[in-house]
């Protein structure tokens, strides 16, 4: 459970966790994500301010599924970009890297456990 | 409860290239879990529960979840979400990140075999770039996850290695939902890297593949098993086919399932992810050129201290004792204690007697089942008691014959 914070403490929390748990790469994490603010396009915009102005949990579903998408892609690309061979062969490249996707399991049937917990 | 179940709303997982979003979803395959809410349903902290009665099939995990208590607040569910799948996904993955999102709020659950950590709550309606940094540390995390336990890497195709391409074959891990809500699904191969007993200081990679055989032992219908026994004559069923018989579930007709049905529903075990992760696969070793040699693969997460089995396997085979499976090769190829979240945990709960503190590897061994099933011993106490339960019998049975 996250940590009790008493009134005088400035410690931000949630940076030391995420430093913690993407260690050692949180702060390229931010860099590459603010980058990926700054160079968006229209499209990307667009689901950014549906998703600001959702009212509901289900308004959220479809601004996040492409937003989630778009920021592994990036990272994806990030990585492929700094590949061994990434000169030579992009695409070779970024074969080698997961592809990773915000599936949406809200509306469809999630499996993968059964049996009773030992 | 009937009828309602609560489940994550994304999915983080691989997907092939240019490929569709699976369905069923598969949280087997899921490197990261995403919860989203809104700001009145957290603050009563109910559940969320889907009505699903919508006609969709009922899923084990959604039994799984839903016959606990129906008063989760977010955190219990997102844990809960990240522990299955970390349970589900066995000796592969270490550690499972999960995100909790309410609507501009961000928190963080990371789990892994020992423990679990819940980051603070961040609002990032002023700088949206700390969502998308989050889903790119899931996505890196994704990418370093053979880093974690360098010696796994888990293998998307068969270029390279003696596996065939219908190892890989996604069709073949397809989840069925079936009236056992059974799951038939080999992992995705790995490759481990071993000291094979013939030259320990070399290095050798074995690949496995196809269903971890610690899968929950499944009752099986006496037509089923013996299509698949006329097909493979050798096969046989476990030993610990009598604890079945003790709980009363194998019925009459039925047999237990074995690996060499692996093809039909199983029902799928989860160990505690606080317990070994105990996970045995069928395995070939670089260079052999097919399957035959009945080879297998064990992985567990073992207290450091603790002698490791392939001792005692070795032993056994240099005394040349009759019916010991022969070891192949060994290895311990990750420790607990090796990661910097593990030294923040025992930091941040030092002094709290239920934190103790974690000191395991995660140790491989390969052996050759040449007689009596290593799967049918648990741990090594058992095997112990079991050569002392023969010493004892042969010694009454050497004293009865000696006062006659």
């Amino acid at each position: 459970m996250p940590q009790q914070k008493q009134d005088d403490d400035i410690r931000d929390y949630f940076e030391e966790n995420c430093i913690s748990i993407f260690f050692p790469n949180w702060a390229s994490c931010k860099d590459l994500a603010a980058t990926l603010i700054a160079t968006s396009d229209d499209e990307m915009e667009v689901n950014i301010q549906k998703y600001r102005d959702a009212s509901s949990e289900r308004q959220l579903y479809m601004p996040f599924k492409y937003l989630a998408n778009r920021a592994f892609k990036a990272a994806r690309h990030a990585l492929g970009a700094v590949g061994p061979d990434a000169r030579r062969d992009r695409e070779a490249d970024l074969a080698d890297l997961p592809n990773l996707l915000a599936v949406p399991a809200h509306d469809r049937p999630l499996l993968g456990c059964a049996g009773e917990r030992k | 409860m009937n009828g309602m179940l609560l489940r994550p709303d994304f999915v983080a997982m691989r997907v092939r290239q240019r490929a569709e979003a699976p369905s069923p979803v598969d949280a087997t395959d899921a490197s990261s879990m995403i919860e989203m809410k809104f700001d009145h349903v957290v603050k009563g902290n109910p559940p969320k529960l889907h009505d699903f009665s919508s006609g969709l099939p009922s899923s084990a995990f959604e039994r799984e979840i839903s016959s606990k208590t129906s008063k989760w607040t977010a955190h219990e569910q997102i844990l809960e979400y990240g522990c299955v799948a970390l349970s589900a996904q066995g000796p592969s993955s270490q550690s499972i990140v999960d995100l909790l999102v309410t609507h501009m709020r961000l928190q963080l659950n990371y789990t892994d075999r020992a423990g679990c950590m819940m980051s603070d709550e961040h609002n990032f309606s002023n700088d949206i770039s700390i969502l998308f940094a989050a889903l790119i540390g899931v996505y890196i995390l994704d990418v370093q996850h053979a880093g974690r336990q360098p010696e796994i890497t888990r293998l998307c195709e068969s270029h390279g290695t003696p596996l065939t391409t219908s190892d890989f074959d996604p069709a073949d891990r397809a989840v069925t939902a079936g009236a056992t809500a059974g799951i038939s699904r080999p992992i995705a191969p790995v490759k481990v890297m071993i000291h094979p007993e013939s030259n320990p200081a070399e290095q050798v990679a074995v690949y496995a593949y196809g269903a971890n055989l610690m899968e929950c032992l499944m009752p099986l219908d006496g037509t089923a098993a013996q299509q698949v026994c006329k097909k493979n004559p050798r096969a046989r069923t476990r030993p610990s086919i009598a604890g079945l018989r003790k709980s009363k579930r194998l019925d009459k007709g039925q047999v237990v399932a074995t690996k060499r049905h692996a093809n039909l529903l199983r029902r799928f075990a989860p160990r505690c992810i606080f317990g070994s992760g105990l996970a045995r696969y069928s395995c070939i070793l670089e260079g052999d050129a097919e399957k035959s040699n009945e080879m297998t693969l064990q992985l567990s997460w073992q207290p450091k201290d603790r002698v490791s089995e392939s001792l005692v396997l070795r032993l056994a085979n240099e005394a040349g004792i009759h019916g010991v499976p022969t070891l192949v090769g060994s290895r311990d190829i990750a420790n607990m204690d090796d990661g910097h979240i593990r030294s923040r945990l025992r930091e941040t709960f030092q002094g709290l007697d239920s934190i103790r503190r974690v000191d395991k590897v995660l140790r491989a061994i390969i052996w050759r089942e040449d007689g009596i099933p290593l799967s049918s011993v648990n741990n090594i106490i058992d095997l112990l008691c079991g050569f002392e339960s023969i010493l004892r019998s042969m010694s009454k049975s050497t004293s009865t014959c000696a006062e006659c």
